[in-house]
């Protein structure tokens, strides 16, 4: 590999390595947090939080071409 | 008598329309509450060899899978669906149309009549204005509304033209009649229950983080230019997949989803063995992949 390119590629890896870096410090969202919580404590995962998992049973994923809005905002 | 309703929840089920035939799949865990025996508390069980594909009969050309609802009440899926195979095979049906909106009238009565109390009690709930609604009610409403929703996706061909067709049956307490049968379409792939997981795969973002962004108040633009900058970069998918190929799909999604679950700090409310089966024009109902009854004796 010449100089440049190996220059580029190491830079690549330092990215990704900051990126690992980053994601493995961010903690768990609050609501996960709180399913763990309660399911310590109650042995139960809250309609909410299992909703939040699961997502609505009445809407469909259409794997296809132009995916809409509502699959990610719900609305 | 008291109304039964199960205590058990039903999660991913999938299809592939493809022009050669019709691919349902799904895993096999029910999540399922046991109360202790005083009824005060209790804990979830992800239980892994429950059955959520169904042939419609036997020898014939529709199949079925399901989520949502573990049952109806007291009344099995497995019933419910054998009673529905017992009908058609006194009345055929003429197109795969007709067995969609003749089985989500038979689900309807089912529905309507043996979850009859909670179903009152969720429209009771929903008619009191918001004034008035405290904040116990509205969390009420909610279980209910959560609990009493799910759905069917019922696919097959008929024998007048052969023709691979599917159809989503959604249920929800608020609907006053028989679901209305939807068309899924040719060549597309079709996913309920657990979406997050098959959204990060395929677009690099989940609705929890899509709205985790939309919610921080560093992003200017609009809901959809946030939208279309992800779908720039998405995983295209190819139009109608040959049936293997679209097998090998439907079995990669489920798969790749319960061990997504598995190994993170989600709950496993996916898991078991995948059971996939085929519908092909050409031929009825077969099963790619099916587990045994003597599956759960480890």
């Amino acid at each position: 590999m010449s100089q440049p390119t190996v220059q580029i590629a190491m830079e690549a890896k330092l990215d990704i390595l900051t990126i690992q870096d980053r994601v493995g410090q961010t903690p768990p969202p609050k609501w996960i947090l709180r399913m763990q919580e309660q399911y310590v404590k109650t042995g139960t995962i809250s309609t909410q939080d299992l909703r939040q998992l699961l997502g609505d049973p009445t809407k469909r994923v259409e794997i296809g071409p132009k995916p809409s809005l509502a699959a990610f905002t719900g609305h | 008598m008291d109304t039964i309703i199960q205590n058990e929840s039903m999660t991913i089920a999938a299809c592939y329309v493809s022009s050669e035939g019709v691919v349902l799949g799904a895993d096999s865990t029910s999540t399922m509450f046991v109360p202790t025996p005083d009824g005060q508390s209790g804990g979830n069980h992800h239980l892994n060899f429950a059955q959520k594909v169904f042939e419609i009969g036997n020898g014939g050309s529709l199949g079925i899978t399901m989520w949502g609802m573990g049952a109806v009440g007291d009344l099995s899926h497995r019933t419910l669906i054998a009673r529905y195979a017992d009908s058609i095979e006194q009345k055929p049906y003429l197109s795969v149309a007709e067995a969609a909106v003749q089985f989500a009238a038979t689900f309807w009565g089912e529905y309507s009549r043996r979850l009859q109390a909670p179903l009152a009690r969720f429209r009771e709930l929903r008619a009191k204005p918001a004034t008035e609604i405290t904040g116990e009610e509205q969390q009420e409403m909610y279980e209910w509304q959560h609990r009493l929703s799910g759905g069917f996706c019922l696919g097959g061909h008929s024998s007048s033209d052969r023709q691979a067709e599917s159809y989503e049956i959604i249920y929800r307490p608020d609907l006053t009649a028989a679901p209305v049968p939807l068309p899924l379409n040719t060549g597309s792939a079709y996913f309920w229950g657990c979406p997050n997981i098959i959204h990060r795969i395929l677009y690099g973002v989940d609705d929890d983080q899509f709205t985790s962004i939309l919610a921080s108040g560093k992003w200017t633009g609009t809901d959809q230019e946030l939208l279309d900058l992800f779908m720039a970069k998405r995983l295209a998918q190819p139009y109608d997949l040959p049936l293997r190929e679209a097998i090998d799909w439907v079995n990669t999604i489920i798969y790749a989803t319960i061990k997504a679950m598995k190994f993170s700090h989600y709950f496993p409310v996916c898991g078991g063995p995948i059971e996939i089966a085929l519908i092909s024009s050409d031929r009825p109902f077969r099963w790619v992949k099916h587990k045994s009854f003597d599956e759960a004796l480890l």
